[in-house]
């Protein structure tokens, strides 16, 4: 077994080790006294978790669904975003490329204000949706299915849209102005700036909104601020799953399809092309599948897509460069970072909440690679990026 | 780097005259060869000053135009705050700038004007508004740090992108303006409202986060590096990794932490309306522009060099990595200085060096003139604009319209440029 293949099984197994601990661990441990937790009751726990799982899993237990179905969403999202990552880097061969580069985050958040300011008919709701109980359930079974999903996903459709509006607008100018012979960079730089200039939009329309609605007597400023920062924790069911699972795994398989075509494009345009590569139609090919599963990621899980641009340096560090291997590395360093950062998120300690996971995405991953660059500090040796 | 036509050029033509002194039994095919290269490429010189003096013409009118109307925006009677500021005539303009120089000026020639200043100011306020001459005053200000801001942001930008050989490379990798944003959190946090409340403990916060950011960035980088070579990679991940800490930190601090009037004094700091004037935060702001300007000039010729490789920089002199590293420091003050001043531009310094490759030469030389003129245009015409985009009593912050302007003239490069890179 070729050693990059044995780290990618070592990076798989810590992965699928951090997602069952994540589903059997006690929550909200620190909100307690430590002194609480002797090991008998933390085994206890343990133990009554698992018999949640395992009824979940075969079928007859309704209580533990929620949970697991949170967990397997973070999951699969983590795994999307890191995959995304890796192939941003690819696609673009740059290091700096991520998710955001081409200004899916910023789609993303004009989208969901443009639904809270404009579409929202329900008052000011907090973001999540519409609570997905039971007599709610009895309602919605009168809609037709699209009412259905408006109602259900409206938010998140939006901000879908959002996401593929914005890069859409950025790849079309550049491919029908730049008439084919322009180079990446500039596709970089111009997706740059219109995310800047998104950004600054929005950021002055939560101001100019909130100044309004204050002044109507109306207040609107906890809904606007929750746009930039929208959660990822609320109830997901097995629709929900469904509806985002299923366009993650497609573009997962499509992008582990074309992982030799990645490997060739690192070796720059013209010996790809010489290789028999056309690389014009493969990064936008890839550039549009990656967009999608961010959209789709970042829709429903919350603004954490600096995990795609983390977690695929933090594989590159650990397996390398060549992308059979990179691939899924990276894609199970995004699950199980997401996991982890899921379940840090209730386990209650002082300035987390499902509400900051954002923040707390920024904040561990940085400290996880930071903590894995310096450990190679004292052996002097510099990774290059290829 | 690709395009470096002119020092190429040169190359070739000091290469064609070695040919021609050296050997003079050369077939006569050869030397005919060499001969038109040398034509070439000086026909490739020519051309490129040409167009250089061309846009410096076109730029430099342009700003001169928008400097005159950012000063005569109180004529229109446009004040700080939007449409509905004081009318003033040019003629009552002029009179201000007249009694400035005979305050502050004529007296450094003859002394016995300093006994008369009263009577000027008094006989000043019998003609004239109250409150007119310091609106003016400050306008002339304001439009002087405007356009020097525009020059010192797109200075550092082109500084970043040449050291660093990456387009994605904007001196806000190293985190300058996300410390700069921390310590305009910290301030509101401790119940200040305004700039004006306590500038100097402003200009400690901000200046001291911005500058503990990029030492951070630096520093860390170095120690990842092992100390033997300075990997630029390695300095650009971590300073992405660090911005994205202190911005999570930011928007918490934002998001959970501010009340709603915070909030409102948070944005009101960091998307300043108008350039800074408070006379501390000018005087700093104006020293920082002549410290950093005067480097990033005499360096001008040997940051080309940094666009080969370091070993070919080796060969001619040039220590890349010092070099580098100072180009580093010096675009980071530059952009701390602008930031702290008037308010979230940073994406000028990204986008200027682009539309200024786009239409000049990549010599260093040229690039640097071009940068400092549209750099200061683009600023200034967005500062003006700024007066006059208002919606309801909210004035729109000038890091908005910076966007609003460049995206437009970003579309245009990319449809109609040339191609050149």
């Amino acid at each position: 077994m070729r050693p990059e293949a044995r780290r990618v099984m070592i990076v798989g197994i810590v992965c699928v080790l951090v997602v069952v601990l994540s589903l059997l661990l006690p929550t909200y441990v620190f909100e307690h006294s430590l002194v609480n937790y002797t090991p008998s009751v933390f085994f206890n726990v343990m133990s009554a978790n698992l018999d949640g799982l395992i009824g979940t899993l075969t079928g007859n237990g309704e209580a533990f669904e929620s949970r697991f179905m949170l967990v397997v969403m973070c999951a699969m999202s983590g795994a999307a975003l890191g995959l995304c990552g890796s192939a941003y880097q690819g696609a673009f061969d740059n290091p700096l490329a991520a998710p955001k580069t081409l200004g899916v985050m910023a789609g993303g958040a004009l989208g969901a204000l443009i639904f809270v300011v404009l579409l929202q008919d329900v008052g000011p709701q907090m973001p999540g949706g519409v609570s997905t109980n039971s007599q709610m359930h009895g309602w919605l079974s009168t809609l037709s299915p699209f009412e259905w999903l408006w109602v259900q996903y409206g938010e998140s459709l939006c901000s879908m849209a959002g996401c593929f509006i914005v890069v859409g607008i950025v790849l079309a100018l550049t491919a029908i102005l730049g008439r084919g012979r322009l180079s990446n960079i500039i596709v970089i730089i111009f997706g740059q700036v219109f995310a800047a200039t998104v950004t600054a939009f929005i950021s002055f329309a939560r101001y100019y909104y909130t100044a309004n609605a204050t002044a109507a007597g109306i207040d609107m400023a906890d809904t606007l601020r929750a746009i930039e920062n929208y959660t990822m924790m609320r109830s997901f069911t097995y629709n929900d799953l469904l509806v985002v699972g299923v366009p993650l795994l497609v573009c997962m398989v499509v992008v582990l399809l074309m992982r030799r075509r990645l490997t060739l494009l690192s070796f720059g345009d013209d010996e790809a092309a010489a290789m028999g590569i056309n690389v014009g139609r493969t990064r936008y090919a890839m550039i549009a599948v990656c967009t999608a599963m961010t959209a789709v990621a970042i829709s429903f899980c919350g603004h954490v897509a600096f995990l795609g641009f983390i977690s695929a340096h933090i594989a590159r560090r650990i397996v390398g460069p060549d992308f059979r291997f990179l691939l899924p590395a990276s894609l199970f360093t995004g699950a199980g970072l997401l996991t982890f950062i899921q379940y840090l998120c209730q386990s209650g300690l002082p300035f987390t909440d499902p509400n900051s996971a954002g923040t707390v995405c920024s904040v561990v991953g940085a400290i996880v690679f930071l903590g894995l660059v310096l450990s190679e500090w004292g052996k002097g040796r510099s990774h290059g990026w290829k | 780097m690709a395009g470096n036509k002119s020092i190429y050029a040169e190359r070739i033509i000091a290469r064609a005259r070695e040919l021609a002194a050296s050997d003079a039994f050369a077939p006569a095919r050869g030397s005919r060869q060499s001969g038109v290269a040398a034509e070439q490429a000086k026909e490739e010189i020519r051309r490129a000053g040409r167009s250089t003096r061309k846009l410096v013409a076109i730029f430099g009118a342009a700003s001169a135009v928008v400097a005159l109307f950012s000063l005569l925006l109180p004529y229109y009677g446009v004040d700080a705050m939007g449409v509905g500021g004081t009318i003033c005539s040019p003629g009552e303009v002029w009179d201000c700038y007249v009694l400035w120089f005979q305050l502050n000026v004529a007296p450094l020639f003859d002394a016995t004007l300093r006994n008369q200043a009263t009577d000027m100011v008094a006989a000043f306020r019998e003609t004239h508004e109250a409150g007119l001459y310091s609106l003016i005053t400050t306008r002339a200000a304001v439009t002087l740090i405007t356009a020097g801001c525009g020059v010192v942001l797109a200075l550092s930008g082109l500084l970043f992108q040449t050291a660093f050989r990456n387009p994605l490379a904007a001196p806000a990798t190293l985190g300058v303006s996300d410390g700069v944003t921390l310590g305009c959190v910290i301030y509101t946090m401790m119940g200040y409202t305004a700039v004006t409340d306590a500038p100097e403990f402003y200009l400690m916060l901000v200046y001291g986060l911005g500058a503990a950011a990029v030492v951070v960035v630096m520093g860390l980088g170095r120690l990842i590096s092992g100390g033997a070579r300075y990997n630029v990679l390695d300095m650009l991940l971590v300073g992405t990794v660090i911005c994205q800490l202190v911005g999570g930190v930011n928007s918490f601090v934002q998001n959970f932490v501010m009340s709603e009037t915070q909030w409102y004094s948070f944005f009101d700091v960091t998307q300043a309306g108008d350039a800074l004037t408070s006379p501390i935060v000018c005087r700093v702001v104006v020293g920082v522009f002549v410290i950093t300007f005067v480097p990033a000039l005499l360096l001008r010729w040997r940051l080309n060099v940094t666009a080969f490789d370091d070993e070919d920089g080796k060969m001619m002199g040039v220590r890349a990595g010092l070099l580098r590293a100072g180009a580093l420091v010096l675009g980071s003050i530059m952009q701390l200085a602008a930031i702290a001043s008037i308010g979230q531009v940073a994406m000028l310094s990204l986008a200027v060096p682009f539309l200024v490759r786009y239409m000049l030469p990549a010599d260093f030389r040229y690039q640097f003139t071009g940068n400092c003129l549209v750099g200061s245009f683009v600023l200034l015409a967005c500062m003006c604009l700024q007066h006059f985009a208002v919606m309801g009593a909210v004035s729109m912050p000038v890091g908005t319209i910076v966007s609003l302007f460049i995206v437009p003239l970003f579309v245009w490069m990319i449809a109609f440029g040339k191609g050149r890179w």
